[in-house]
């Protein structure tokens, strides 16, 4: 009973264990590999840009905190300035004699315009905007509040070499019309002033508190702080290549392209003095190199091998590629009955994708026309590029031949002829505009020039130029 | 299959994994038919076990066998997975047929396709039981672990489908 037992138990076993050999019952139909590879390539898919909605989900929340965060200290810094301002207003100050002259105050009006030195402009702020101010308020808080009014209506302040302090139109340079300047010199002689002496010294109308708070809008030009914030930037690749490359198979690759890229990240910038800013930051992007290859092979009826019902010769090649040689081997299968003479020629389509992912740390010096963060700029720099993944993928043969059953390419590749690390010298024009409290957007277009190979042998070296547009929006620190 | 042909696969080359395919069809589509009596659930297994095995293949470690056997049992818990799904029915032993007794000459007469036929007729049960514990070699702790039935219970399930193989095996032989 127990051998009986064991030897139904070892017949199935054996007999199910062992290598099946094909035959009707037993292949699943064409159409079983077709859905098998329409399902992984939806996961291929899904997994692609699996990615890009976490960044842009987690990039969008941090950026989120952040404006709130800021927004929140900026209403706290308001109220604070608000209630400074309403103890200007309830308390006489002495300062109004001893530190800023009734001069400076009178001459406002009687300005004319002239060059002005950077040292009597610095000098006059300290002393219209007097540290040691009873009010209390700081040189820095009154400079912000002073430079944000003036700014919102596009005036500049200047001391005149004769200590006369003249407002300018920012636009057309043209002095401001006294009846025009109750809101700055109102503002400008806040410092440590009795308002209310001020105000009827200084406006033909009264001036009301609610009109100055108005006024102070808090502006991303005139802070000397960090900016950052999300960045897009199509990249359009050029291939430069020089030499050629040492592969008798050289011939068969008829067109290599680079096909453009978006890449996204995270820029961050820092104003290094009045026109100057410092721009950094981390790139993400993937580039497609596709190559294209007509091949002929002779069909050998001698050299073709019998797998169960169909017959297949085998081929293997060094392809080159631009970005280094490919081991392919093809395994071209017809059926036992079809038609084939001995050489026939077959010619495959055959392209292959070269897919890299790789993350740049620009590091550029901006130059401004006018003033640092704000209008046309040129830009300078390097664009430093790390490949951390590169893969052959996206494999297609295409034949031309009835007699072909079926044709198969697998692709070997050696990775590390691709240079991992790339730097290119970067050179661009941009304009940069203040769209929202503290928030603004930069448009600008790039070129680089590659300063080194992605791939070289001693007689081939193979460059990628890049062209562009990046947009950022940028957010102030505190 | 080699390692560098699996590195392929993993990295989605289409070629790879047609390969893949190719080498092992067969004997996994034989495998499926041995779960399903079915033809269509079959090839739904073969589909949805060659998904996982792509999808997975990144998990295999080489250090604990070859490919072949990691395939294998994603193929045999992708089938268990989808009988789960249409609720395995074991039936109550009801009684014990020795029934005869066959030597290893007359079985090997017996070709493939008309195995696997007989298995896909044995009730859902038996079948499922039959081709862990014969086939693939689980035990009956672990087919109870699997299954999520008692280990009495997968013996007795066994039992019975032996038992009902046996009386179809006499058929044949008659």
């Amino acid at each position: 009973m127990e051998d009986n037992n064991n030897n139904l138990e070892k017949f199935f076993r054996d007999k199910f264990n062992q290598r099946v050999e094909p035959q009707d019952w037993n292949i699943p139909d064409n159409e079983v590999w077709d859905r098998i590879a329409s399902e992984i390539s939806k996961d291929d898919k899904k997994r692609r840009v699996g990615i890009l909605p976490i960044l842009i989900v987690g990039a969008s929340i941090l950026f989120g905190l952040w404006m709130g965060i800021d927004n929140y200290q900026k209403g706290r810094d308001i109220a604070r300035l608000e209630k400074e301002l309403k103890e200007c207003s309830n308390q006489s100050n002495p300062i109004i004699d001893t530190q800023v002259p009734a001069k400076i105050l009178d001459t406002t009006y009687a300005a004319k315009k002239s060059t002005v030195s950077k040292q009597l402009t610095n000098q006059v702020q300290k002393t219209t905007f007097g540290r040691d101010s009873k009010i209390g308020i700081h040189s820095n808080k009154m400079y912000r509040l002073e430079t944000a009014d003036i700014a919102s209506i596009n005036t500049v302040t200047r001391l005149e070499e004769n200590g006369d302090f003249v407002v300018f139109d920012k636009k057309d340079n043209t002095e401001i019309k006294e009846n025009k300047l109750n809101t700055i010199t109102t503002l400008s002689s806040l410092t440590g002033l009795n308002f209310t002496t001020l105000k009827s010294l200084q406006t033909p109308e009264p001036i009301d508190f609610p009109i100055l708070t108005e006024s102070i809008k808090p502006i991303m030009k005139t802070t000397d702080g960090i900016v950052f914030g999300p960045v897009v930037q199509y990249i359009h690749w050029q291939d430069k290549i020089k030499g050629s490359f040492n592969n008798p198979l050289s011939e068969l690759l008829i067109k290599e392209e680079t096909s453009p890229s978006i890449a996204l990240g995270i820029a961050v910038t820092k104003k290094l003095g009045n026109r100057f800013v410092f721009n950094t930051g981390m790139l993400y992007f993937q580039r497609n190199q596709t190559s294209q290859y007509a091949i002929n092979l002779p069909y050998s009826i001698d050299e073709e091998i019998n797998v169960g019902t169909e017959f297949e010769n085998r081929f293997s090649h060094s392809l080159p590629t631009g970005l280094g040689n490919i081991n392919t081997n093809l395994v071209l299968s017809r059926s036992i009955n079809s038609p084939v003479t001995n050489n026939e020629n077959v010619s495959l389509d055959f392209s292959l994708q070269n897919h890299t992912k790789a993350l740049a740390l620009p590091f550029m010096l901006s130059y401004y026309l006018k003033r640092s963060d704000d209008g046309f700029f040129v830009r300078g720099g390097i664009f430093n590029e790390f490949i951390f993944q590169n893969e052959i993928r996206e494999i297609n043969t295409e034949s031309h031949h009835t007699f072909v059953k079926d044709k198969s390419i697998a692709v070997d590749y050696n990775k590390s002829q691709v240079n991992k690390f790339n730097v290119t010298t970067v050179v661009g024009i941009g304009y940069e505009k203040e769209i929202f409290k503290g928030i603004g957007i930069s448009l600008s277009a790039n070129y680089g020039f590659a300063l080194t190979n992605t791939f070289a042998t001693p007689n081939y070296q193979h460059k990628i130029d890049q062209s562009g547009l990046q947009l950022m929006v940028m957010k102030r620190m505190k | 299959m080699d390692n560098q042909k699996i590195r392929l696969c993993i990295e989605g080359n289409r070629i790879a994994q047609k390969e893949l395919y190719e080498a092992y069809k067969v004997n996994l589509y034989v495998l499926c038919q041995r779960y399903f009596s079915d033809l269509e659930d079959a090839k739904d297994a073969l589909q949805e076990g060659f998904v996982k095995v792509f999808r997975d293949l990144h998990q295999y470690d080489e250090a604990k066998g070859h490919v072949s056997n990691w395939i294998k049992k994603v193929f045999v818990n992708t089938c268990l997975e989808k009988l789960r799904k249409k609720k395995i029915d074991f039936q109550k032993i009801e009684e014990y047929d020795q029934g005869i007794v066959y030597d290893a000459g007359i079985l090997s007469e017996l070709n493939l396709k008309d195995l696997t036929k007989m298995i896909q007729k044995l009730p859902t049960g038996y079948r499922t039981v039959f081709n862990l514990y014969v086939i693939e070699g689980y035990n009956h702790l672990e087919i109870a672990d699997k299954l999520g039935i008692s280990e009495s219970t997968s013996k007795t399930q066994l039992m019975k489908a032996k038992n009902m193989l046996r009386i179809k095996l006499e058929d044949v032989f008659k």
